[in-house]
């Protein structure tokens, strides 16, 4: 057997994941167990959980695979410094020491990380690795690819096309021109967090104003995107700061869009609305641009997408519908963490050369559920020590029966059963669901269950065999990836004089007999349950239908705003008890709210702790945060005590030296202070203390580290000014003279942005960083 | 790790020895990688860059190695 992991990590989203002889055995993201949103560190305990799925150690893994090549991202890193040196000190002070200290050397974490592996590392190319999610995890033998994120080493979109076991990468678009980061910079703009905020801007964009959002749209086409016929595209970066700067706008885009970004923690005004809009009009212009260029080019009808890019479910919803192919297939985990899964798949197949056998209609991804899961004993004894009192239903037809009656009765009941979902969607095994008929139950859920912003929409699961009679949506949709307009019957008219209501307003109108999960343009982001990936969720939606005739509940995921979603039953326990859900099935026991002891767990600390969190602006380039020298366990104190000593033993020497060194009456004057016991007695004295008593001697070694992390940072500033303005802008202005590859602005004469990419490397290159 | 129990069979075969189809021979040191990607794209340029951040990534290593001596060893620059 060959055990093969992927890791994506050390941007955002780190994840792993595990095939075993072709097949995914587990795959997951590290946040889910650290309990960071969007957690960049490296998957530890994601790998841990996959090797321990897979019944190995480390030792017997035959290769882990990285999804990206560190050397080339390095080199874009410098290249792009130099192209805009200069400018750009403050981001290339920030980002070399992460870079210096931890992400040129990814071998070494890779193999520490994984407790001493020390069997073959390959990196495969961060695009070839989505490409490899998208297309060898789809049920089609042939069909054609396509990735579109923020960037991948110098990628930014790629297109390309997979046969049986192979896939290979034929064009792509250069950085820094890309959609992705196109979006991050309205989502910057719009207030939102960079890399987490971009779905919060996709469901705001229904509250545009169509003028406005079309006046907005064109300005974007006008000055800040050039969209070819054929999705190949070029920003304009006068109007950007990603490359350079700490911010993603720069001032001339502030300029063109009337003012300064919104900040956080400010109201959402309909001007943020109808930026939303306009950027989603023209994400989803390009995108179908792309989707119908590469069916042209590649003749194929079949289409596998990934890249963060593929999880706009709006424009992908428009794909299924215009852009010609007649079958998609898109990654249900689209973004960076199915990287990791790529990685490992395009090293079983394309680099061993392992045939892939498919059936045409299932998908390998096993619903997504690839995660940890729990048993009925241990969900009992985690209840148990938690005090709750729950019911148990040894029969999950009488489980499912209980929760119906509960969902009948307009109460919200948190669904925590079987595998934890690998992606950015809860998709029944980490849920929380709903009446979707119920006219408050958008509201309750946002603002009493999820405390989050109340115009975000819900999503609606639906009976795979009903959701025609819900949804226009001509295919299925198991991943909750694509969005569909509620039938025209069920929609409601809005009632006299809602005309003149705009934005946020019109949430509180009627709009169809399953209001919680109707957008207000009438969309909803769909996922159908079949019986085949999700037995449980199928059984409990024909019992609602069966009681109630209605098909259709809301599933949201199990957490609250800014939590990553709930991986064991003890987190489930405590968000249930921290929200106003009402109930929880959680294995084969059922828990009601109004039968819980008081609350063990302060309900606001809880909520607002991961608020604040995801309150935080960042760009995503956050680095490993130092570990606090005022609470550092007492060995470590005792080996500071012994590093001072010999350190001050050495400058006590070195006074000494240089005192005899000196002329006769200079020395006489330093004499007070350069005899080397002056220096060897308060170094004895902080090492004895250390060492006897090293508790009490934490200020000592808190107080001496700030110091050196002071004097680090002053010291790593200069030497890294020295290297930026010393070495990097004269090369620069050079670089830019004769090789500069980093384009600023469109260039009109040009037919195509598409360019080739280089010719199908050897397997050997794979071992490579670059 | 015990919180997340195992979802699937454990494997029923014997471990293999080495990895089949992967050598592990093939990996190289961060330096021979630097320079194979140097020389591979070109990139002269870069050269005077890269080293004079290697040793910068030195330093830093070192004042993070040793820990309570990162003062003394910084003050030496």
């Amino acid at each position: 057997m060959t055990h093969i992991l992927g890791i994506s990590a050390f941007y955002h989203d780190s994840a792993a994941a595990l095939v075993r002889d072709g097949e995914v055995i587990a795959a997951t993201q590290e946040e889910r167990f650290t309990r960071v949103k969007h957690d960049d560190s490296f998957p530890r305990h994601a790998a841990a959980f996959c090797l321990e799925a897979g019944g190995i150690g480390p030792e017997r893994l035959d290769a882990v695979v990285f999804y990206e090549k560190p050397l080339t991202k390095f080199h874009r890193l410098l290249e792009t410094y130099a192209a805009y040196a200069p400018a750009g000190f403050p981001s290339f002070r920030r980002a070399m020491p992460l870079w210096l200290g931890q992400k040129l050397f990814i071998p070494r974490a890779l193999r520490t990380g994984l407790g001493g592996y020390d069997g073959p590392l390959l990196f495969t190319g961060h695009h070839e690795s989505h490409a490899a999610s998208a297309f060898l995890a789809s049920p089609f033998r042939r069909a054609a690819i396509l990735t579109v994120d923020g960037v991948g080493e110098w990628s930014t979109a790629a297109m390309g096309r997979g046969e049986g076991n192979r896939l290979r990468l034929e064009r792509h678009i250069r950085f820094p021109h890309s959609l992705g980061l196109l979006y991050s910079a309205f989502t910057y703009y719009t207030g939102f967090r960079v890399n987490s905020g971009e779905y919060k801007v996709m469901g705001l964009a229904p509250y545009g104003d169509p003028d406005a959002a079309a006046h907005y749209a064109a300005l974007t086409r006008d000055h800040l995107l050039d969209l070819r016929d054929d999705g190949s595209f070029r920003l304009d970066m006068r109007y950007f700061n990603y490359c350079q700067g700490l911010t993603m706008t720069g001032e001339r885009f502030h300029r063109l869009f009337g003012g300064a970004p919104r900040p956080p923690e400010a109201r959402i005004r309909q001007k943020d609305m109808d930026l939303a809009a306009a950027l989603q009009i023209v994400t989803e212009e390009a995108m179908l641009r792309l989707a119908r260029f590469v069916r042209r080019e590649t003749g194929e009808r079949c289409l596998c997408m990934a890249g963060g890019v593929a999880l706009n479910c709006v424009g992908n919803g428009r794909l299924v519908r215009e852009s010609g192919f007649e079958r998609l297939f898109f990654q249900p985990a689209a973004g960076d963490a199915g990287g990791a899964l790529g990685a490992a798949l395009f090293a079983w197949h394309q680099l061993l050369g392992n045939p892939r056998e498919t059936d045409e209609t299932h998908d390998r991804m096993q619903g997504a559920l690839l995660g940890p899961a729990f048993s009925d004993a241990e969900v009992a004894e985690s209840l148990r020590s938690a005090g709750a009192v729950a019911e148990r239903h040894d029969e999950r037809g009488t489980l499912l029966e209980r929760v119906v009656d509960l969902l009948c009765a307009g109460q919200v009941v948190g669904f925590f059963q079987g595998r934890m979902e690998f992606g950015p969607r809860a998709l029944g095994a980490r849920s929380i669901l709903g009446d979707a008929r119920h006219p408050q139950m958008q509201s309750t859920m946002n603002l009493k269950i999820k405390f989050r912003e109340s115009f975000r929409p819900f999503a609606p699961i639906v009976l795979e065999e009903c959701a025609g009679e819900y949804f226009d949506l001509p295919c299925a949709s198991p991943y909750m990836l694509r969005v569909g307009q509620v039938q025209a019957g069920r929609r409601l008219q809005p009632p006299p004089g809602s005309e003149s209501l705009w934005g946020i307003e019109r949430l509180n109108l009627p709009r169809s007999d399953i209001p919680a999960v109707t957008h207000v343009d009438g969309s909803a982001r769909i996922q159908t349950v079949d019986g085949q990936r999700n037995p449980l969720l199928h059984s409990l939606l024909e019992r609602f239908r069966a009681r109630t005739g209605c098909a259709v509940l809301v599933n949201t995921s199990f957490n609250v705003r800014g939590e990553p979603i709930v991986c064991t039953p003890r987190e489930a326990y405590r968000c249930f008890m921290s929200t106003g859900m009402d109930a929880l099935a959680i294995g084969n026991h059922l828990l009601l709210k109004e039968r819980q002891p008081p609350a063990t767990v302060d309900d606001s600390s809880y909520v607002d702790g991961f608020r604040r969190a995801d309150d935080t602006a960042a760009d995503g380039r956050g680095g490993a945060a130092e570990g606090s020298p005022w609470r550092a366990p007492a060995r470590e104190v005792r080996v500071f005590g012994l590093i001072f000593l010999a350190g001050m033993m050495v400058l006590g020497l070195v006074a000494e030296w240089r005192r005899q060194q000196m002329p006769l009456s200079l020395a006489a004057f330093a004499d007070g202070w350069r005899w080397p016991w002056r220096w060897w007695l308060p170094g004895a004295a902080v090492a004895a203390s250390c060492l006897l008593a090293p508790r009490r001697a934490r200020p000592l070694y808190g107080a001496w580290t700030c110091l050196g992390r002071a004097i680090g940072w002053m010291v790593q500033s200069l030497a890294l000014g020295v290297v930026f303005f010393g070495l990097l802008t004269p090369l620069g202005l050079l670089y830019r003279r004769w090789c500069g590859v980093i384009t600023r602005r469109p260039d009109r004469r040009r037919a195509t942005y598409w360019e080739p990419m280089p010719p199908e490397r050897p397997t050997e290159d794979y071992y490579r960083l670059y | 790790m015990s919180e997340h129990p195992v979802p699937s069979k454990p494997p029923e075969t014997p471990p293999p020895g080495p990895a089949r189809g992967f050598d592990r021979r093939a990996n190289r040191g961060l330096l021979r990688e630097l320079l194979g990607f140097v020389w591979q794209n070109r990139l002269w340029w870069l050269v005077p860059v890269v080293v004079v951040l290697a040793l910068l990534a030195l330093l830093m290593a070192a004042a993070a190695v040793s820990g309570g001596a990162a003062p003394f060893i910084y003050t030496l620059f």
